[in-house]
């Protein structure tokens, strides 16, 4: 049976609520922000055409991936598109929080110069640079910035590369980063039948097998330089780190964390305290997202 | 398009705090106040399962220097992180559990070198440098009282230098030049009783 994204969600609310503490906090926001984006989905003009066309020869694709080289992707994105889908989720943040909605007001502001002082299409770096500016100018805070741009590029990486990054040849591939997009995992899972680690782009969604006992981001593979953490009552949700590189990312025990098809990225949203955990012990995100604030670890670096 | 810091700023009218992920209600540390969430350090080892001539991969949950768990590594080419019932159990070769769920050191698991000598009822235990000189010195004095130089094969007298005094057992778990040694190791002493723990 083939699940759309938003069975997926709805499948894993009632999962988070049992499995994390704290959850029921998150889930109002997280509810409203994922009907954003699956309405935008459902109602935006020509949403084929938000990201640009990927495609590549499969024999290329075949040596470039066993000879190490990721697929690197970078297809442009309608501005248009990418500005309404951040002030839908905009909205939802004050639906929330009305308190919040001077920041959002401001935010929306920022997005709207962006839209007008763009190309019709941006690059992922150009969102990037937006991103940084947004936290510059202090409207969001680093967590909000990040939840928000994720969530935004995500969904319209998954929903226009679904079927691009399941033609891929991932079981060739033994790099760290993404095969397709070449970003750096946030988290993974351990398959059920039989432990592999299993990493999954936080961005195009693509999965692909990498060596339990060795670092996605230095390729160590010294075992006492390694190692995870979980919190005491609940051991599904792993924090691995390699002392070596100083980096962490997580990953989600499907054999504990019972049921197929899970749907990774609101399990990450839901142990965001395990980032915060991570940070604390010491620990920086490998994939370069920043879910912790600077008031929450004072001691962060810029 | 250029973008840059000097060009937002004049959107930013109204002033207000940054919105964060705690403004719409999700504190990330949920124990509560004051609270930390405990957390529990564990490595992951690989290592070889020791039961049979297999050879599965195995990884090795250590937590505070205790074995706490042992699962198929999915990685090996040869178990693909499955494993027996047996090798499922490996941990318990160095822990156990009390009736309270405490970890404890496994009170048969052997951690000397025992002794029993020829004709004795028990054992006893002893250190290794006396362990090895003493297995050096029967080798040696077997070989030198057992040795044949020569056989008849078919009539024919000729040279054979073997002695069928002592066996030698390779292992499964060693690497094929590791084995490659043994066998010349035991050759060069006489040793024409050469096994392996395989059984495949």
């Amino acid at each position: 049976m083939k699940y759309s994204k938003q069975e997926l969600y709805q499948g894993e609310i009632s999962r988070c609520r049992r499995l994390y503490r704290g959850f029921e906090n998150l889930e109002p926001f997280l509810s409203n922000t994922f009907q954003a984006v699956f309405l935008f989905f459902e109602t935006v003009e020509d949403r084929e055409g938000i990201l640009e066309k990927v495609s590549f020869d499969r024999n290329k694709a075949r040596s470039r991936l066993k000879n190490g080289e990721s697929m690197e992707i970078n297809p442009t994105i309608q501005t248009k598109a990418l500005v309404q889908i951040l002030n839908e989720l905009g909205h939802a943040v004050i639906r929330i929080s009305p308190e919040l909605k001077a920041s959002i007001k401001n935010f929306q502001n920022i997005l709207g110069n962006f839209q007008e002082k763009s190309k019709e299409r941006v690059t992922r770096e150009e969102v990037w640079k937006l991103k940084d500016l947004v936290l510059a100018e202090g409207v969001l805070a680093r967590d909000m910035a990040t939840f928000l741009f994720t969530l935004a590029l995500s969904a319209i990486y998954r929903f226009n590369l679904e079927a691009v990054s399941k033609g891929l040849r991932t079981d060739l591939w033994e790099g760290g980063n993404c095969a397709l997009c070449g970003e750096k995992p946030h988290f993974g899972l351990l398959r059920s039948e039989d432990g592999a680690k299993v990493l999954e782009c936080w961005l195009c969604s693509t999965q692909w097998v990498h060596t339990r006992i060795k670092c996605p981001f230095c390729s160590n593979t010294e075992q006492e330089k390694m190692g995870f953490f979980t919190v005491e009552d609940n051991d599904g949700c792993r924090v691995q780190f390699c002392k070596k590189c100083g980096c962490y990312y997580k990953l989600f025990d499907t054999r504990k964390i019972a049921g197929e098809n899970i749907f990774l990225p609101v399990h990450n949203l839901a142990t965001l305290s395990y980032d915060l955990l991570a940070r604390e012990e010491g620990f920086k995100a490998g994939s370069g997202l920043e879910w912790v604030n600077k008031g929450e670890k004072p001691e962060l670096d810029d | 398009m250029e973008l840059t810091r000097r060009s937002f700023l004049k959107l930013a009218g109204v002033t207000a705090a940054a919105a964060s992920l705690t403004g719409v209600g999700y504190r990330k540390a949920q124990a509560g106040p004051g609270e930390r969430l405990r957390i529990r350090y564990t490595q992951e080892f690989h290592t070889i399962c020791t039961f049979c001539g297999v050879g599965c991969g195995i990884i090795c949950n250590v937590r505070d220097g205790v074995i706490v768990n042992a699962e198929g590594d999915p990685d090996h080419p040869i178990n693909e992180g499955t494993l027996c019932s047996k090798g499922s159990s490996i941990s318990n070769v160095s822990y156990i559990f009390d009736d309270k769920g405490k970890p404890v050191p496994n009170p048969k698991r052997l951690t000397n070198v025992l002794y029993r000598a020829p004709g004795s009822d028990r054992y006893e235990v002893k250190d290794w440098d006396w362990a090895l000189e003493t297995i050096a010195k029967r080798i040696k004095d077997t070989r030198d009282r057992t040795l044949e130089e020569t056989a008849v094969v078919d009539g024919r007298e000729v040279t054979v230098n073997r002695t069928n005094a002592m066996g030698w057992l390779g292992s499964a778990f060693c690497t094929g030049e590791e084995n490659y040694l043994f066998h010349k190791m035991a050759r060069a002493m006489g040793i024409i009783n050469i096994d392996h723990c395989a059984r495949l």
